[in-house]
């Protein structure tokens, strides 16, 4: 028996009896397809020991998306939705082909409630991208996010074929491609190699003419810290490379591009809330389903520990709502109340949000923890903060 | 920048009158997109969900 918040502490029951209501999910993450083909050094699903996914089918079979779609509908009829957002995920979707990626748009159109919108989003490596498939896409309103890692020598490091070979050509030739394409075009993720200058990066995919983009840290928490930092350090190299890479962003006189991270992060410091679960407190509202139909939190979560994305519910006898009652679900909607004491103190709690809830991790304590990347935040936070004061006291004058 | 606020119900900074938008409406720097941004949301009052962030 460990002594795990959320897991083994928080009380669902007692919280709700208190009046407390889960907010409904509004993002659905399906995983198309189990397998990618190519093996990032950082992947949260294949690199982490979490094996699970040998186990599960390749692609989602018609089944499974058929009724995915009819539970998306009855969760947004019940909950009375105007709009959810479906991000087809993997592994690499694109795998899955052109007749599964249309066969779940149709689906899901189809099963929809007239008042509810669809936002239909496809997050890929790139490298399948071709004319034939953006065709479909085009055809079927599916929005393309695309990872790359900055310039081509960071990118061919770490998102390698399984033959060692990079994969840079391939994906900036899809994103090349998809640059035609601007109505289908969503954005870049990037994930921050310390080792890279963060100006080089930002400008890197810059070049790809993304809409939007964003520079994710990666994962890891206070038992398996992320490279270059380590429990206990105040150090905040990620900080100071994302405040190199915000006031190249902000010093334009005209917005290049948005940098999500940075953007929320400014709309927080106005008062407003984030969008993102990098950073503040708006509820969680995501839920993932996996190939063969298991209901499973943010996949980000295998890089704590394993098994800890399940929550042995499947959309085959389950519906959305059973799965809003698990604890790990409740805690990431709960705001100021989930975080750590020390963060509840903290002057920038409500802009920081304790961070990812990933990052919090500590085996033995659960998720009630500051993020491994305080110091980093804190930075990031504060220089943003300053930047936007300084600006807006000019323009009061 | 000074003290940090301690009431969650504030922002780091003074949201400037509305009429500083006007002036900034031929501006299209990162601070009027979000300050435009903020005003619509104020205007929608709509609540704010957080989603994934390994998609864009």
């Amino acid at each position: 028996m460990t002594d795990e918040w959320p897991a083994d502490t928080l009380d669902v029951d007692a919280l709700t009896r208190t009046g407390w209501h889960a907010v409904p999910f509004q993002q659905f993450v399906l995983k198309l397809h189990g397998r990618c083909n190519i093996a990032c050094t950082y992947c949260y699903m294949y690199q982490t020991g979490d094996r699970d996914w040998l186990s599960r089918p390749r692609v989602m079979s018609p089944a499974v998306i058929r009724t995915t779609a009819r539970r998306i509908a009855e969760h947004a009829e019940r909950h009375g939705l105007p709009r959810v957002e479906v991000a087809l995920h993997g592994g690499e979707p694109l795998l899955a082909g052109p007749v599964v990626l249309a066969d779940v748009a149709t689906e899901l159109r189809a099963a929809l409630p007239p008042g509810t919108a669809l936002d239909l989003v496809v997050q890929t490596n790139g490298i399948l991208l071709d004319e034939a498939v953006l065709d479909v896409l085009a055809a079927h309103r599916i929005r393309v996010g695309v990872s790359v890692d900055g310039a081509g020598g960071t990118h061919d490091r770490r998102r390698r074929y399984a033959n060692g070979r990079g994969s840079y050509a391939d994906t900036a030739r899809g994103l090349r491609l998809l640059g035609h394409h601007r109505e289908l075009f969503a954005g870049v993720l990037a994930v921050i190699d310390l080792s890279d200058e963060p100006v080089a990066t930002y400008e890197a995919l810059l070049e790809f003419t993304p809409p939007r983009m964003d520079f994710l840290m990666p994962h890891g928490n206070w038992s398996a810290p992320p490279p270059h930092k380590s429990a206990g350090d105040q150090d905040g190299p990620y900080g100071r490379w994302l405040t190199a890479a915000f006031d190249r962003w902000y010093g334009t006189a005209e917005q290049e591009t948005e940098v999500r991270l940075f953007a929320e992060i400014i709309n927080l410091v106005l008062g407003g809330q984030s969008r993102t679960e990098s950073v503040g407190l708006s509820p969680v509202a995501l839920v993932t389903v996996n190939t063969d139909g298991s209901l499973e939190q943010v996949d980000s979560l295998r890089s704590a520990y394993r098994g800890a994305v399940g929550t042995g519910l499947n959309v085959a006898t389950h519906t959305f709502d059973d799965v809003l009652s698990h604890p790990s679900v409740v805690a990431r909607q709960l705001g100021l109340a989930a975080l750590a004491e020390s963060c509840q103190q903290c002057g920038i709690r409500r802009v920081c949000g304790g961070g990812h809830y990933v990052h919090r991790y500590r085996r033995g304590t659960g998720f009630r923890n500051p993020s491994i990347y305080c110091p980093d935040l804190t930075t990031l936070i504060t220089h943003i903060a300053g930047r936007v004061s300084a600006d807006l006291a000019s323009l009061a004058v | 920048m000074g003290e940090l606020p301690t009431d969650d119900t504030t922002s780091f900074v003074e949201m400037p009158q509305l009429e500083v938008l006007d002036l900034l409406v031929d501006d299209d720097s990162p601070l009027a997109y979000a300050l435009r941004r903020r005003k619509h949301e104020i205007d929608l009052q709509e609540p704010t969900i957080a989603g994934h962030d390994s998609v864009i």
